[in-house]
């Protein structure tokens, strides 16, 4: 790469500059757009397969609702005294909030490029990620274990996976991540790209001055 | 012609030859009754493997079960069972009050003639209507819900075979089999049979669908437009015109003779029996412009001897019993019960003596065709033919009581190309869309009325058949397929399966009246001695589950089944009351009592729903009066 660039002419040498310093921002910039499709795309999804439900039952989470087949898995998960699954859970209030404050970190990050925003400011992201994250898993936790102690069929406790491919009683459980699900990690890579491209870019710079 | 009576009298002793032959077989069980019948019943063409769906739908009548039955094709299986005309617990129908009320007092109906919509001539998969022809009723079955939405009681008519609709239906036609006086206030006026030439009527009614203004699963609207007067002969089969017959409507019958004691030997005196054609534009302008002659029992009835140019009357041979229309319209075919011909009349040449007042003669002041001008050709297709339905390929196909066969024949050359033997006495043959301008093919199905040893044996009682022959072959018809049915099977549509689109669930709708949809809505209403409940299910429990009432206090329990997973039907039975009420998913269904004996009466849901579902049960509570 070093014996390419000196072999260039000096004026192509800057404009590989300028564009490096645009995809500074541009890195931050495409971050954001994840996070902000992924705020409204599908985050996580669930569906149970049985012989019954052929067609499979459908749970799926965004970040301000839960949608599928909920009449029916509520009206399933009555017998063992599950919690209802709604989407008037506090959760689908604030985590929207928490994907704004990420966004405007993101626009951040998009405006003033330094190692230090970035670094931040990926942080930042990072832990308000975290704190959904842990929400989330808490939320499938507590469904899990948290039963009516009056419910009909007495089950042990069980958490399910976040992605996987499971049997619960008569049903075939598939999870995954939804498109948005991917969309945030995918912005957490180009978060990270953009601190490597950074912390590049004034290396170089650095030796250029010296 | 002295050739054709030679035919007709070595036919008659035909005819006697198979009459004895049938005694014999029905007297002597050792008979063998299968020595001319196929073997090949249950060939792959009539296969459907489990969990594979039927091509078809057909829609037949269940006789004097009063159910109109929906099998699949080819399989043959029972999909469902519509009640019309009687009480059917399965679907609740007669215990809710709008069913109680549609059925009134009467517990059983003929259910003969199930006759599918059209719009623009082919069949449109919306409505099935189908009569009574032991009390002179219509209804129509909804098929966006496949259940019975009106029943009309029709007034001057005592007992009618058939029904038959146009090719946009926006009417219906039908006409008294049996003559009878007509007066104000009553269903069965009196006169002496003495008088029967003068008082008696052949009764035609048009019926308005008013098929537009009826949204699916609201009632029906199917009103009277008027009746005619006819002769006082015994009606049999009307069928609508279409294409170039489009605004007639043919009607056969017999006893032309007017013969009211030994009808079986005094009505069949004449070589050719007088039958109706009736342009039904000309008899509906007159209604609509309020000419009629006389109103009785509510129903505008018009004399068409008074009116020239709404009735005709064509002779055709010896005891006519079907009539139907070619898909284009350009021919008419008759069936003779008593002579081993089908006579072809020819639509233009029809229109043209009509239209030339090219008459023989007046009967019953009503002009009487010429018949040998009209004919197109007489086809020798069996002895005992009854009824004609057609395929898209040119074909026609008709059954033949008596000899117990189908006969297939072309259309255009008159050549018949196959018979097949049915087991046994075929009534009807259906053919899918094979009474509207856009038949279907493929498929045939012999609506049989005796099965003999057909099937394994289950006491004297014995079940009538149907048989499915696969007419897709360009020349043979073969036998693919068999079932016993209830009798009897009188007359059935066939459907592609792609033009009916039922619902599955009812849709959630909050803004039903009476209707609840979450627990706390769940209530017990007392205004005065009328106790109101609003009651819920849902797996697996209902809400609520104990009502406690006074002896003599009226109960109204409006039922909503909250779930929307199809076939999650639940159910209110009630022991000691005579109430079971079954609510499909998301639908409210009402029951209406008077809770006139103390006690205790556990109710419980109707319909297996769920592993807790013998746990779905309630307590109704009278209190003594003290």
């Amino acid at each position: 790469m070093g014996v390419g660039l000196k072999s260039q002419h000096p004026s192509l040498r800057k404009e590989r500059i300028n564009l490096e310093q645009v995809w500074k921002r541009i890195l931050p910039l495409a971050a954001g757009i994840s996070f902000a499709l992924a705020m409204t795309l599908k985050l996580w999804g669930m569906i149970l397969v049985s012989n019954f439900y052929y067609q499979g039952l459908h749970l799926d989470i965004y970040a301000s609702k839960v949608t599928g087949d909920l009449d029916e898995l509520n009206i399933l998960n009555h017998y063992i005294g599950m919690m209802n699954i709604n989407s008037s859970l506090p959760e689908f209030k604030w985590i929207p909030y928490v994907f704004g404050i990420i966004l405007v970190l993101c626009l951040m990050m998009a405006i003033l490029p330094s190692i230090k925003v970035l670094i931040s400011g990926t942080l930042l992201v990072l832990i308000g990620l975290g704190i959904m994250g842990g929400d989330f898993y808490y939320r499938l936790y507590q469904y899990g274990h948290n039963f009516d102690p009056t419910a009909a069929i007495k089950v042990p406790g069980f958490t399910p996976k976040i992605i996987g491919h499971y049997q619960l009683a008569n049903f075939d459980v598939t999870t995954n991540l939804g498109l948005g699900g991917y969309m945030i990690i995918l912005g957490v890579i180009l978060l990270f790209a953009a601190i490597y491209n950074t912390v590049r870019l004034s290396r170089k710079t650095r030796s250029r001055v010296s | 012609m002295n050739k054709l009576k030679l035919g007709r009298n070595a036919v008659m002793a035909i005819i006697l030859i198979i009459g004895l032959l049938i005694g014999l077989v029905g007297c002597n069980a050792k008979t063998p009754t299968n020595t001319t019948n196929q073997a090949a019943a249950g060939t792959p063409a009539a296969w459907v493997a489990p969990g594979q769906l039927d091509t078809h739908y057909m829609f037949a009548s269940g006789g004097q079960s009063g159910n109109l039955i929906v099998w699949g094709i080819p399989s043959m299986r029972i999909l469902r069972q519509i009640p019309v005309y009687n009480v059917y617990a399965p679907t609740g129908f007669g215990f809710t009050p709008e069913t109680k009320k549609m059925l009134g007092d009467k517990t059983w109906g003929d259910v003969h003639h199930p006759i599918a919509s059209q719009t623009q001539g082919a069949y449109d998969g919306k409505f099935i209507w189908v009569n009574d022809k032991a009390n002179s009723r219509v209804a129509q079955v909804d098929l966006n819900r496949f259940e019975t939405t009106q029943i009309l009681d029709i007034p001057n008519m005592v007992g009618f075979h058939c029904l038959t609709t146009d090719p946009e239906s926006k009417y219906l036609f039908c006409a008294t089999e049996f003559s009878l006086p007509i007066a104000e206030g009553q269903k069965n006026a009196y006169a002496p049979l003495q008088n029967y030439t003068g008082e008696y009527y052949g009764i035609i009614t048009a019926l308005k669908t008013n098929r537009d203004k009826v949204q699916p699963g609201q009632p029906g609207q199917v009103s009277i437009s008027y009746q005619l007067l006819a002769p006082p002969y015994e009606y049999d089969i009307s069928s609508a015109g279409k294409g170039a017959a489009d605004g007639l409507v043919f009607f056969t019958n017999y006893n032309s003779e007017m013969a009211t004691s030994d009808i079986e030997k005094n009505s069949t005196t004449l070589p050719l029996d007088l039958t109706l054609v009736v342009d039904y534009n000309a008899a509906q302008k007159l209604a609509d412009a309020g000419t009629y002659d006389q109103v009785v029992n509510g129903v505008k009835i018009i004399d068409p001897r008074k009116h020239p140019g709404i009735a005709y009357l064509l002779p055709i041979a010896k005891n006519p019993h079907g009539v139907d229309v070619s898909p284009d319209g350009k021919w008419i075919v008759y069936s003779s019960k008593l002579d081993p011909v089908v006579t072809i009349i020819s639509t233009e040449k029809l229109k043209k003596a009509i239209a030339s007042k090219n008459f023989e003669k007046t009967t019953w002041g009503l002009p009487v065709l010429k018949e040998a001008d009209l004919q197109e050709a007489q086809i020798q297709v069996g002895v005992g033919p009854l009824h004609t339905q057609f395929d898209d390929q040119g074909y026609a196909y008709t059954s033949l009581f008596v000899e117990s066969a189908v006969t297939k024949w072309q259309l255009g050359s008159w050549k018949v190309i196959d018979k097949q033997p049915v087991n046994y006495n075929v009534g009807h043959v259906a053919v899918p869309g094979g009474d509207s301008m856009k038949p279907f093919g493929h498929w045939l199905v012999a609506l049989n009325k005796a099965s003999l040893k057909r099937f394994l044996p289950v006491g004297p009682s014995y079940p009538v058949s149907e048989q499915l022959f696969d007419i897709s072959g360009s020349s043979k018809m073969t036998l693919v397929n068999e079932t016993p049915s209830e009798r009897e099977p009188h007359y059935a549509s066939i459907f592609p399966a792609n033009l009916i689109k039922p619902i599955s669930v009812y849709p959630k709708d909050e803004s039903r009246p009476n209707s609840i949809w979450s627990e706390d809505k769940a209530k017990i209403v007392r205004n005065g001695n009328q106790v109101t409940v609003y009651m819920l299910t849902i797996r697996s429990h209902f809400k609520p589950d104990t009502i406690e009432v006074n002896q003599g206090d009226h109960v109204t329990i409006y039922l909503t089944n909250i779930e929307q997973q199809p076939g999650m039907t639940h159910g209110i039975g009630m022991s000691g009351y005579n109430i079971n009420v079954p609510a499909d998913p998301g639908q409210t269904v009402q029951v209406d009592f008077t809770a006139d004996k103390p006690g205790t009466f556990p109710f419980y849901c109707t319909n297996f729903c769920s592993a807790m579902h013998e746990e779905m049960a309630g307590y109704f509570l009278v209190k003594p009066k003290s």
